[in-house]
Formats: C-alpha cells, sequence, structure tokens
C-alpha cells in the first residue's frame, strides 16, 4: 500500500439531503476541472474528499452513514446552515464551512472547496489517527487489543480514524521499549497521532537541488524521493528557517511505521529510525555508539533487533537537524564533518539510507556520503499562492477569502506568508490582523521567528539575545504589542537604520539611496548594530541572521527588505518624530510627482506608508505634530489610529479647525479638494440649508434675467440650448450646495425610502419595483406556456436520454404545474429588491460625505424634497429650468447669459478634461467671491443637477438635466446646455439640489 | 444519475448499510429501462418535484432555458 500520490487529482463525494443542491454542487465542481461524483452510503466508495451539504441536521441513521463515510475518505468537510447541534447529534468531520441553503451560493462555496483542496493533490495528506475512545462507545467500535487494531489499520481502504480503548492507549504511550518490530511501528503511530503539530500537516512540495536553477520540475514529495531508485543513499532535505523540515521528517517517519505493518508476510522491508540531533548532550558525543544508545532507548534489544542488525537490514535512519550544533561546543564545520564520518559509518555496517535535514544555508561542509558519492538534495518549496490559501481555508473561510483578495492586489505579500511557520503565526494572530501589512501584525511575525531561532538553540550568537527573545515569548502570550521589546534589540535598530539608509531621501534631488549589494550591506549592517549594542559583529552573519528572521532577502544580487512594507516599518521605527516632521516638511515642498494614471491635483504622498506605521507606533503625537507641517497628511494618519484614544478628539478638532481656515484662504481647486476630502474623512459637514443654516442657501433677488441659447455657428451638433428668452422671476432661495452624500444619508437614515407618502405614486411603484416583476412574471409564463406544449413528454424525453437528471427532470414538472402566484412570490422574494438607496452608494470613489449624492433618479430626488420639506416645514422642490439658469447667472454675478460666453469662468468646474474618474468634493470649484458672498457653487460642472420641467412636453418619462458633468466635455457645463434624463435613471454623475420657496416659519 | 465506482467492501469497517430512501436512484433505474411506464416516472417526478422550493426550480430551469425546450 503505498502513500497516496501527490499527483492525482482529489474525488469529491457529495452527501447531501437535497438532490438539487447536490446535483448543482457537482456541476459547478466538474466544470471547474475536478472529479466528484454523488453519494448516498458508502457501498463502494473511492473518493478522497467527501462533502456533506445540509439544510438540516441529520437523523441518527443518517449520522451513522457519515460517520463510517468519515473513516473511508481522506477528507470531510461539512457545509452546513447552523452549527447548534446537539452534542450528541454532532458527527466526525475536517473542516465545518457555513452556507445560507441558496443555490446562487454554491458557486463561491464550490471555488472555496477547489481552493481547499489543491488540484495537485490534498494539501492535508492524513494518516489515520489514534483516538482514544469515549466510554459511552459500542464496544464493537473500537479496538481494545494490538491485533485488532493491526486488522483495523491494514484493511483495504486505509482508516481515518481508530478508536482504541483507554487501556490500550495507555499502553501505546507509555515510556517504555518497543517490544517488537509491530509494537515499534504502532508506538510510532500513536506518537505521531498524540503530537498536536501531526493536526497542522500539510504535504509541502520538493524539488531537486540540482534542477532549481533551470525550470523547476513537478513537485515531489518525500516518500517519492526516497523510493526513487534514481536517489542516492544520502538524502538532504533543505529548506528556509522554519520551512517545516522537521516536521517532513517525523510524518515520513510515521508513514513508515503504517508501512510496515502493511508489508506482506515474510516481505523484507527495512525499518526506520528517527532520531533529533538537537538531543545530543552540551558535550558532544557524535558516534555510532550514541546512535546505538538512542535505539537502546526506544527498543528492547533483547526481545526484538538491536541496531546493528536493523543497520544489516538496511534501515533507514532519519537524523533531524544537521544544523542544530547551536550552543554546543563544536564549531559547526567540525560538527558536520563528525557527523558525516558517522553517516559513512552508518552505511558501512549496511544502512539503506540515510535522509539528514539542514537548513540550506548551513551546510558548512559538503556531505559527499558514501564513498565520495554526492547526495540527492531536495529542497522544500516555500509555500505557494494555493496552499497558502488552502491552509488559511482550512483556518476559516472567511480570513481565507480576506488573503485571496490581498494576494490578488499585491502578489507581493505571499512572500510574507510563505513560510508555514510564518503563516501559522498570521493566522493564529486573528482574522482582524490577517492579510493587513499592520505595525503590530508584522511586528508579532517578527517576534514569533525571533523566539524561534531562539527555542532552536540555531546559532546567532548576540544577535538575538536570549533574555529578549524569552520577554517576547511572554509578550506573545499575553497578546502585546511586542515592539516596545523589539526595539531594544540592537540587530533590529541596525535594522531600522539600514531601512532609513534605503527609504529616506538624500542630498538635492529628493532620492532615497538605491539598492545596496550584500558585501555593502554587511558592512552597513554590522555597523550600525555595532554602533547600538556596542560589541564587535561579523557582517556575514548580521545578514545571515537577517534573512533567517525573514526579514531582509538577497534578490538579483541586491539586498532588499521581503516586501516593501516591511521596509517602511523598520524605517518608521527608526525614526524619531523630529525626524518624521522633517521628512513631512521636505515631501511638503517638493513638487508632486503623481503615479500615473492618477489626476495630477489628487494629494499624494510617498511616505504615506511610513508615517501610518509611524502612527500606529507611536500614537497620536505623529499627527498632532504633523499637523503644522501638512494637515492633510497629518488629517490621513489621524485616521489610521484608533479613535477611543485619549486625545483623540482634540486632535481632530485642531486638525479640523486648520484645514478650515485653510479653506477660507486658498481657492486653488487641485488644493482644495484634498482638504475638501480631508475634512469629510474626519466627519466635518458643510452647512446645510437642512439644518436650517440661512448662509446655506443663496437669495436670487426678484428680477429680469436674460437667459438660454448658445448657438455653436461652427458645431450644429451642440445647439442642445435651452431658447433664449427674458425672464421674470419672483425672489427665491436655491440651496449654495447640491445635496452632499452626508445629508441624502439623513434621508436614508430617517426611512426615506420606507415613507410610502414621500413618494408620487409613480415613484413608489418604481422604489418598489413593481414592474421588474412583471416583467420576469411574463417572461417565465411565456416559457411555461412553451413547455406545457410538450408536457410531460419534453420532461421524460430529457430525462431518458440523460439531458436532464431526475432532479433536472423534477423541476421541469414542477415549474409546468406553477400558479402565477407562485412566480410573483418568488420575483418578489428574491428579484431586484425593493430600491433603498442610491445606485453606487458604497462606491469608495463617490462616498466621501462631502462630494455630491449620485445615482439618484428624478423619483429619489423628488422624495428627498417632499422629506426636507417635512423637516423645514416649508416648501422645498426641485428648482424650474428657468429658476437653475437664474441661479447660475446669480452665482457668477451676472444678467445674462451672454455675459458668460467666452469668458475663462464658463468653463471653470470638474469637467470630462481634467480627467478625474470621480465627483470631486463640493465646494473644491468655489470662488474666492462666491464663498464671500455666499452665492452658490458648482453649478457648472461636478454633476447634472435635475430639475422638475419635461423634456419634450406631456413626455413626462424624461425630465431636463443642467449643468454638466465630471463625465463629459466642458462645452456641456454652460447654464443655457439642456440635457435630459430618464426619470428611472440613476447615474454616477446626476445629482440634484433644491429651492425653497417659502420663507423660514 | 450517482456514478458510484470501485471495489465492493469487505466488512472490515465497522458503521452499518443503512436503508435510506433513495428517489433519484428510482427515477434513474426506471428511466434507464426502455420498457419501464411513462406515467409511473411522471408521477416519480411530481412527488420529486413537490419537494423542490421555488429557488431550486428556478436555479435548475436555467439549465434548460434554451429555444428547443423553453422557447
Amino acid at each position: 500500500m503505498t502513500a497516496p500520490s501527490l499527483r492525482q487529482r482529489p474525488r469529491f463525494g457529495i452527501w447531501s439531503d437535497s438532490h438539487v443542491a447536490a446535483d448543482e454542487l457537482q456541476t459547478l465542481l466538474t466544470t471547474g476541472g475536478q472529479r466528484a461524483v454523488i453519494t448516498k452510503s458508502d457501498r463502494d466508495l473511492a473518493v478522497e474528499c467527501l462533502i456533506v451539504l445540509t439544510r438540516r441536521p441529520p437523523s441518527p441513521a443518517e449520522r451513522a452513514v457519515l460517520t463510517s463515510l468519515f473513516n473511508a475518505t481522506k477528507m470531510t468537510i461539512a457545509v452546513e446552515q447552523s452549527d447548534d447541534a446537539a452534542a450528541d447529534e454532532r458527527w466526525p468531520r475536517d473542516v465545518s464551512l457555513r452556507w445560507t441553503g441558496q443555490i446562487k451560493e454554491l458557486s463561491a462555496l464550490a471555488a472555496d472547496l477547489m481552493n481547499l483542496v489543491r488540484p495537485t493533490g490534498l494539501v492535508f495528506s492524513r494518516l489515520p489517527v489514534l483516538l482514544r475512545a469515549q466510554e459511552d462507545r459500542p464496544a464493537a467500535d473500537v479496538a481494545d487489543n494490538r491485533a485488532d487494531l493491526v486488522e483495523r489499520l491494514t484493511g483495504p481502504v486505509s482508516p481515518r480514524v481508530v478508536r482504541v480503548t483507554d487501556e490500550l492507549w495507555k499502553e501505546l504511550r507509555e515510556p517504555r521499549r518497543a517490544q517488537s518490530r509491530m509494537d515499534y511501528s504502532l508506538r510510532r503511530l500513536a506518537g505521531w497521532s498524540a503530537d498536536e503539530r501531526s493536526r497542522a500537516f500539510v504535504n509541502l512540495r520538493l524539488t531537486r537541488s540540482e534542477e532549481r536553477a533551470a525550470m523547476p520540475a513537478k513537485p515531489v514529495s518525500l516518500d517519492d524521493v526516497v523510493n526513487d531508485s534514481l536517489t542516492r543513499p544520502l538524502v538532504l532535505l533543505l529548506g528556509e528557517p522554519s520551512a517545516g523540515k522537521s516536521l517532513q521528517l517525523r510524518y515520513f517517519d510515521a508513514h513508515a511505521a503504517l508501512r510496515s505493518l502493511r508489508r506482506q508476510p515474510g516481505a523484507a522491508v527495512p525499518e526506520t529510525f528517527y532520531v533529533a540531533l538537537s538531543d545530543q548532550p552540551a558535550r558532544p558525543d557524535i558516534s555510532l555508539a550514541w546512535l546505538r544508545q538512542r535505539w537502546s532507548a526506544t527498543v528492547d534489544v533483547t526481545s526484538w533487533c538491536d541496531f546493528d542488525q536493523f543497520l544489516a537490514d538496511g534501515g533507514t535512519v532519519l537524523l533531524d537537524g544537521l544544523n542544530e550544533g547551536g550552543l554546543r561546543s563544536l564549531a559547526p564545520e567540525e560538527w558536520m564533518s563528525q557527523w558525516r564520518d558517522v553517516i559513512q559509518e552508518l552505511f558501512e555496517h549496511g544502512a539503506g539510507r540515510a535522509v539528514v535535514s539542514c537548513r540550506t544555508r548551513d551546510q558548512a561542509v559538503r556531505m559527499n556520503v558514501p564513498r565520495n558519492r554526492q547526495p540527492t538534495s531536495v529542497t522544500i518549496l516555500p509555500l505557494a499562492k494555493e496552499e497558502i490559501i488552502a491552509i488559511a481555508t482550512e483556518r476559516d473561510v472567511g480570513m481565507a477569502r480576506q488573503l485571496a483578495a490581498a494576494f490578488s492586489r499585491d502578489p507581493g505579500l505571499v512572500e510574507l506568508y510563505s513560510s508555514p511557520f510564518a503563516l501559522k503565526t498570521f493566522l493564529d494572530s486573528g482574522t482582524a490582523w490577517v492579510a493587513t501589512t499592520g505595525a503590530r501584525l508584522l511586528g508579532v511575525g517578527l517576534s514569533a521567528a525571533i523566539v524561534r531561532e531562539w527555542d532552536h538553540d540555531n546559532s546567532h550568537g548576540r544577535l538575538v539575545p536570549g533574555a529578549r527573545a524569552s520577554s517576547l515569548e511572554t509578550i506573545a502570550r499575553s497578546n502585546q504589542d511586542p515592539w516596545p521589546e523589539l526595539e531594544m534589540i540592537p540587530l533590529i535598530r541596525g535594522l531600522c537604520q539600514f531601512a532609513k539608509e534605503l527609504t529616506l531621501p538624500v542630498g538635492a534631488d529628493g532620492q532615497p539611496r538605491p539598492a545596496m549589494s550584500p558585501g555593502e550591506a554587511e558592512e552597513f549592517l554590522a555597523q550600525a548594530i555595532q554602533r547600538v549594542g556596542g560589541y564587535p559583529v561579523n557582517p556575514h552573519e548580521a545578514l545571515e541572521t537577517a534573512k533567517d528572521l525573514h526579514v531582509l532577502q538577497v534578490d538579483s544580487g541586491k539586498v532588499r527588505f521581503t516586501h516593501p512594507s516591511m521596509q517602511h516599518l523598520f524605517a518608521a521605527v527608526g525614526c524619531s518624530i523630529d525626524e518624521l516632521v522633517g521628512l513631512a516638511g521636505h515631501e511638503y515642498e517638493r513638487p508632486p510627482v503623481p503615479p500615473i494614471g492618477v489626476p495630477p491635483d489628487e494629494v499624494h504622498h510617498r511616505y504615506e506608508e511610513l508615517f501610518r506605521f509611524a502612527a500606529q507606533l507611536r500614537g497620536i503625537e505623529v499627527p498632532d505634530r504633523l499637523l503644522p507641517v501638512d494637515p492633510i497628511l497629518a488629517a490621513q494618519i489621524l485616521l489610521t489610529i484608533r479613535r477611543g484614544v485619549p486625545e483623540y478628539t482634540a486632535v481632530r478638532d485642531r486638525i479640523v479647525t486648520r484645514l478650515r481656515a485653510d479653506l477660507d484662504t486658498v481657492f486653488a481647486p487641485s488644493a482644495r479638494i484634498g482638504i475638501l476630502a480631508a475634512l469629510g474623512d474626519l466627519g466635518w459637514s458643510l452647512p446645510s440649508a437642512a439644518d436650517g443654516v440661512p448662509s446655506a442657501a443663496m437669495v436670487v433677488p426678484a428680477g429680469t434675467w436674460q437667459l438660454g441659447g448658445r448657438s455653436d455657428p461652427e458645431r450644429a451638433e451642440r445647439n442642445v440650448s435651452s431658447e433664449v428668452r427674458s425672464i421674470e422671476l419672483p425672489a427665491f432661495r436655491i440651496s449654495r450646495f447640491p445635496v452632499s452624500n452626508a445629508e441624502y444619508a439623513a434621508f436614508i437614515d430617517d426611512k426615506g425610502y420606507e415613507e410610502q407618502s414621500l413618494w408620487s405614486p409613480e415613484g413608489w411603484q418604481w422604489r418598489m419595483r413593481q414592474r421588474a416583476h412583471e416583467q420576469f412574471v411574463a417572461d417565465w409564463r411565456r416559457r411555461q406556456i412553451r413547455l406545457r406544449q410538450d408536457h410531460p413528454a419534453m420532461a421524460i424525453d430529457l430525462l431518458r436520454r440523460k439531458e436532464a437528471t431526475p432532479a433536472g427532470a423534477a423541476a421541469l414538472v414542477r415549474f409546468a404545474a406553477m400558479s402565477e402566484t407562485e412566480m410573483f412570490e418568488y420575483a418578489r422574494a428574491v428579484l431586484a429588491r425593493p430600491v433603498t438607496a442610491p445606485r453606487f452608494w458604497r462606491r469608495k470613489q463617490l462616498g466621501n460625505r462631502l462630494q455630491p449624492v449620485v445615482g439618484v433618479s428624478w423619483f429619489e430626488a423628488n422624495a428627498y424634497c417632499a422629506w426636507l420639506s417635512r423637516r423645514l416645514g416649508t416648501v422645498v422642490r426641485l428648482p424650474s429650468e428657468n429658476e437653475w439658469e437664474a441661479a447660475c447667472l446669480r452665482s457668477w454675478g451676472v444678467r445674462k447669459t451672454t455675459e458668460l460666453d467666452g469668458s475663462p469662468r464658463s468653463s471653470f468646474g470638474n469637467t470630462a478634461g481634467a480627467g478625474r474618474q470621480a465627483t470631486t468634493p463640493i465646494g473644491a470649484f468655489a470662488t474666492r467671491e462666491q464663498a464671500r458672498r455666499n452665492l452658490a457653487v458648482e453649478l457648472m460642472g461636478n454633476i447634472f443637477e435635475w430639475v422638475f420641467d419635461y423634456y419634450a412636453a406631456g413626455d413626462h418619462a424624461r425630465r431636463i438635466l443642467k449643468g454638466g458633468s465630471w463625465r463629459h466635455e466642458s462645452w456641456r457645463a454652460h447654464p443655457a446646455y439642456r440635457g435630459r434624463g430618464d426619470v428611472a435613471a440613476q447615474n454616477d454623475d446626476v445629482g440634484f439640489r433644491y429651492v425653497i420657496t417659502e420663507e423660514f416659519l | 444519475m450517482s456514478h458510484e465506482e470501485g471495489k465492493p467492501r469487505d466488512d472490515h469497517m465497522r458503521g452499518g448499510q443503512i436503508d435510506v430512501e433513495d428517489p433519484i436512484g428510482e427515477i434513474t433505474t426506471l428511466a434507464e429501462d426502455p420498457d419501464s411506464d411513462d406515467g409511473e416516472i411522471l408521477r416519480k417526478l411530481e412527488e420529486l418535484g413537490a419537494t423542490l422550493s421555488a429557488d431550486e426550480i428556478f436555479s435548475v430551469l436555467v439549465r434548460f432555458d434554451t429555444p428547443d425546450v423553453l422557447g
């Protein structure tokens, strides 16, 4: 019985209490390239991965089936609607996922399942686990003696779980020597089961080292390598620190134990013996005698066989940790040479194979044994993206999806998670931290790596001080911030200096120093550490230690941090607040060079991440100190700090005051956009007529206005203006600003969408999507009529021809009999739910509080006005086209439209030419004059605004839009331009403002 | 519709063979028998159809939404 081949795609088995759901899931998996079958019982089951998809808790009979299915497969995933099953209703599974029972959710579920179970093989390979049985289990289910246990383990299908009595378990686990071959194997299997790390075992991929430089061949397992006839007697298992070498060896050992149990009687299968070299005493005893001693401690040589016999039979020796000479009194080269000699001796005594694990960079000597032959080296590959997601999915699906999204935004993040140990640390720290590059998260990872290095006695000398590592361990356990402790370590401080060197601008041209070669980096680092620590430092060791901690790496001959965020973080740790303020000032003076694709006036900070980290590390002082230098940066940084900290409100208020003052003096639109966006983020609002603020409305005095008509003799298509006319209007008030997101949010919060009396009958019908329901029912009735013409012959025929599954045919039959009422019910429940917010309400680029609300239909604009009327106790409505045009002229201080023609004011606003991909905050294009005299702003550009006039006489399905928008060319941003929109349309460049027709009461 | 393959299991594995109602299996068997009664198939399909929710029905119908079936 060989180990499961990693190259085979696993077969999924689906068990479900809903035929349609099982059907659908099977189709989805098969379409996704997987093999999947539907199963109802444990007869003839040959699948690797069982999915149990249920809507209700299984009955006792079903639970019994599921338990035996669990035993027969390698992995069982339960997908349930709720997790409130009582204790006696539970049945065994490896992973639990949730669903709401809706068919449409199955495609996301199928994707999660495919993530979880890698196409190249199960990530989580399982050996049978020996479980101590509970008292209440039926006796037939539990092995109470060795013969029985072996029988269960060696059946034709390998079980997942074998229950053993308490007595048998204790016997297998008690510290004594193995009495026989069977005993030896059983004890190792029990040891593997008992080790909690085996639960998280991941079958990692290896690659042969000679192939690494060229195209790496298909990854292999350790089993494949050792069993390959071309493999040399000595196998070196290499990898980075915490890549999982020890666990691989121990898994191999446990697997060999199982193989030994399964061998045919009389067949000569060499045994395997695992030894951890870290068990060596402080004064090393590197000799065959010591190995013999280890063997004798494990096996009773009088009843079974001694070490020499084991070797003579061609046994395999597993030596774990060739690099763990550590704190012992030998130099690494000496340690390894001596072990090389011992391994040579092992082969001379008949050993068939030796597998030795070692850190890649620690290979101090050539291990050319036996007889000067080069060993076969295999290297554990770092985790690939799919593996990371699979491991995370098993832990928590939500976390895994976040990670997957983070990886697609930033592929470099994979590097941070690519060691199993680092991944586990990050996953353990919880969903809130994972998939972010927060200072805390990276600190936790670094701290864990340091503790691990110290734990493993790896020789870093004084670079990793034991006392600090010990404190870090305590800190980790109490879930505190590790940075204050980390900052005390000279190595970390040295790395901070290194980061600053690579990050901060130097010289007049304001560019940081380019990357360093390994030689330069070593020297720099060593000197930096020396300055802090006061002791001499070996440059090479310094760099290697930094690499072991996954902080630095060498890439194309240059030394860099494993991730840019890591570099910014170390730089932030290393900068004092004064330096940060200086940097901010320096950047403020520098003419900005924005990244490609961003409009030139978006505020962009080159070192934003660095400041953010500094704020996370040092708190509220950072934005407070940055405020005098760059208030917008201070605002952005403040937002990354938790609100609850003391002083938060005070600092926030200071920033708002400063920004408000700037708003009164700065009138360049590009600058105002940044200021307003920051103010919006900080929760500031424009004055609003909705709050009864008089200065929020502009008075348009009574008088005569020359409106309309600008004909363009050269461009006939641009003759879309209102007619030239002279209009007399009474005085009225119009809001100075279009309705903002913040103001519209008040309408939503006040249940504006649910209050029918605020809506016209037609508007309400639109809001309830009645038309969409009717359309749906009409469409499907048509289909039903067609189906009935050939019913039931059509359905049966499809079934017989296997073009429909039984569930599919049943659905057709049911549909043929469905009533219209049922169809309406379905449409109402599921389709096009009533409108409850503007379209694009959640789109970030349009969502700042101070941006105008967009995606509102004419109906919604009117409902808002009706709502506001009630609140203010006056009449509030959309303006007429005349009023709108008059207001526009008024806001520019003129009375005739012609006065605006040809002036630069006529196309001053956020229009298509500026290259922005969204609305700007309200007031970005306000002029000094408009601010001073409380005139309306931005009637031209930014958004089209609804007025209440019909576009064409009698056509009440279309209304006029005025003013031009960010999507359209500037010639449409003209008071006379007449656009139009369908009343139901919700476009991302259409909003509105309102008129207040009576005086305030 | 279930494609179950593999060798018959021996009775090493504990955990019984429980009789579970299998309408899918029954319908499949009938459909594969060219001499089976259409009326009987229809009856079983109706029984099965009655257990389906509207959500399931419409999800499945999407697969048959072609001119030759649903027009």
